[in-house]
């Protein structure tokens, strides 16, 4: 029999930090976001102070000073690493395997019956800790939203749950609309006026009236809560139409060079991500902007069509660097930039013929493959375009004051033990 | 048709060979070379069987020096390995970091340092101990 799971790690980016800090084990500690902006990742000890996810550091300073909470900055390189092993060995478990976000990945199993499902739950927790020293969560059942909720209660009960027959409706029954992955706040809200209050409700309702009041992919969700496959892997209720990378500067910019190498690791990061979905984007968009509160605002933004599908990181650079010139006002100091692109295509689908000749193309896309292998083994960034700056130091990098050291992708930077 | 193709086995993807260096020269040429190139001698494949559950640490102290662990070291530690009596290991004490050997005898456990001047530990049920990974190789550094 076939089920679904989700594989989600306990609080990733706190248990990275942990794995490198013995002194840490059972201490309350809490990762920044970029630019130290908000708390990311609690420990189970931070959590029971009460700091809520995704608060501000300034509101948490004092519980956090008070209690001696250990602060990081997000590590990236550290998480990315760390994600991908965990990934590595999930895989040998699975017969099709879909990595959902850093911390969180999607397979399939088969197995005779559920308790030979939670035995396999319980082999793949063990192999996570022992290999990667990571705690992870398992969720099985027959679709990957009641995945998505088995994972949750398995979070709070020793660490494997299966959802069935025998307990679908007893759970559905005691979880909000709202808890459901896929309902977003203002669908929430839609459904709290209409009295569907509850997962099991909902799954109670008409399915003209579901897809009339809230759409298709809303209908597909309810599906998945009756148990009803709707989501095949690689689409989700929340799949991705947009990727966009912003981030804060750490000192102000005002040339145009600045906010171009900017711009050109922002391309990076999101041409990445793009290629990792398999995708190819027709549409980038750029901006940049001077502090909303500054005496003299600028909001300077562009955006362009492409005729033809790209994935090649080179071309992306290449537009955004056009655009940034040809919207970039001097005599301002900007503090923020970022790029997004959408209208994506699956890269098989885009034609071979394009910008350049088909030689060309095939070296380009080659490079990509390169480009992606190099950084996927190395780190991230390891290997980017000229353009995005071979300076550290520039001012656009965000502080990051609290970071921890990249343990696993820099030999300069491994941990360092006495014996 | 010339035919190069260079294999670099130590990046961790699906594809053994990295696409970039497979090239075909343009048509024009009247005779055919086929060269084989083996795969160049790979130190980090050696010493690395488990790359997903392989980390490196640094070492400072010479409490493993008569087991050729010497301060400056850099260890290839393997989370994989179960680590048996006699096994170099990479532990965690009272919430620090320890590398000694590991001995068990009779349920007793002890952890025992490779110099003279440096005592053993024996692991009782108060003192915070876990194995965090097994030694498996020690890179000493000449210049």
């Amino acid at each position: 029999m076939k089920y679904i799971g989700l594989i989600d790690c306990n609080n990733f980016f706190a248990s990275c930090e942990r794995l490198f800090r013995p002194d840490l084990s059972t201490h309350p500690i809490v990762i920044l976001s970029g630019n130290d902006g908000c708390i990311v990742s609690r420990s189970n000890e931070a959590k029971e102070l009460g700091i809520p996810m995704g608060e501000p550091y300034f509101k948490a300073r004092e519980v956090i000073e008070k209690n001696k909470v250990a602060v990081f900055s997000g590590n990236f390189p550290l998480y990315s690493d760390i994600s991908s092993r965990v990934t590595r060995v999930i895989k040998s478990y699975a017969l099709e395997l879909e990595k959902y976000s850093i911390d969180e990945s999607f397979i399939t199993i088969t197995a005779n019956n559920p308790a030979e499902a939670l035995n396999l739950a319980e082999e793949i927790r063990d192999d996570v800790f022992k290999k990667i020293g990571v705690p992870v969560s398992v969720g099985f059942s027959s679709t990957k939203v009641l995945a998505k909720l088995a994972t949750a209660k398995a979070k709070k009960s020793g660490g494997a749950f299966l959802i069935d027959e025998t307990n679908r409706v007893d759970i559905l029954t005691d979880t909000s609309t709202g808890a459901v992955w896929g309902i977003g706040r203002a669908i929430f809200e839609k459904m709290q006026q209409r009295n569907v209050l509850t997962a099991l409700t909902l799954t109670e309702q008409n399915d003209i009236w579901i897809r009339k009041q809230f759409g298709l992919p809303l209908l597909k969700l309810t599906q998945e809560l009756k148990g009803i496959s709707s989501f095949s892997f690689h689409s989700n209720p929340d799949s991705r139409k947009m990727i966009q990378s912003t981030r804060s500067f750490g000192e102000a910019c005002s040339d145009l060079e600045s906010i171009k190498e900017a711009l050109a690791n922002h391309v990076n990061t999101a041409a990445r991500k793009m290629r990792s979905e398999g995708n190819a984007t027709t549409y980038l968009s750029i901006y940049f902007r001077t502090g909303r509160n500054d005496l003299k605002c600028a909001h300077r933004s562009g955006n362009v069509n492409f005729t033809i599908p790209t994935s090649d990181t080179l071309a992306l650079t290449k537009a955004a660097n056009t655009l940034a010139e040809a919207v970039f006002l001097p005599g301002y100091r900007y503090k923020k930039a970022g790029i997004g692109i959408t209208g994506f295509t699956p890269i098989e689908h885009a034609p071979s013929e394009t910008l350049f000749d088909k030689d060309t193309e095939k070296k380009r896309r080659a490079l990509m493959k390169t480009l992606d292998a190099v950084n996927e083994s190395f780190g991230k960034n390891s290997l980017k375009t000229a353009a995005t700056g071979l300076s550290r130091t520039a001012r656009w990098h965000s502080k990051n004051n609290l970071k921890s050291k990249p343990y696993t992708s820099d030999w300069s930077q491994i941990p360092r033990i006495t014996i | 048709m010339e035919i190069i193709r260079i294999t670099q086995s130590d990046i961790q993807t699906d594809e053994t060979t990295n696409p970039l260096f497979e090239s075909m020269p343009a048509a024009g040429f009247a005779h055919l070379i086929e060269s084989e190139e083996k795969d160049a001698l790979n130190l980090h494949e050696h010493l690395v069987k488990n790359p997903t559950a392989t980390f490196f640490v640094n070492v400072d102290g010479d409490s493993m020096r008569d087991a050729g662990i010497f301060s400056g070291d850099i260890l290839v530690i393997d989370r994989s390995l179960d680590a048996r009596d006699g096994s170099i290991v990479l532990a965690i004490l009272n919430n620090e970091f320890t590398v000694k050997r590991l001995k068990k005898k009779n349920g007793k456990v002890t952890l025992a340092a490779e110099n003279p001047d440096y005592p053993d530990v024996v692991v009782t049920e108060e003192i915070d101990f876990s194995i965090w990974g097994v030694v498996t190789s020690a890179i000493h550094k000449l210049t």
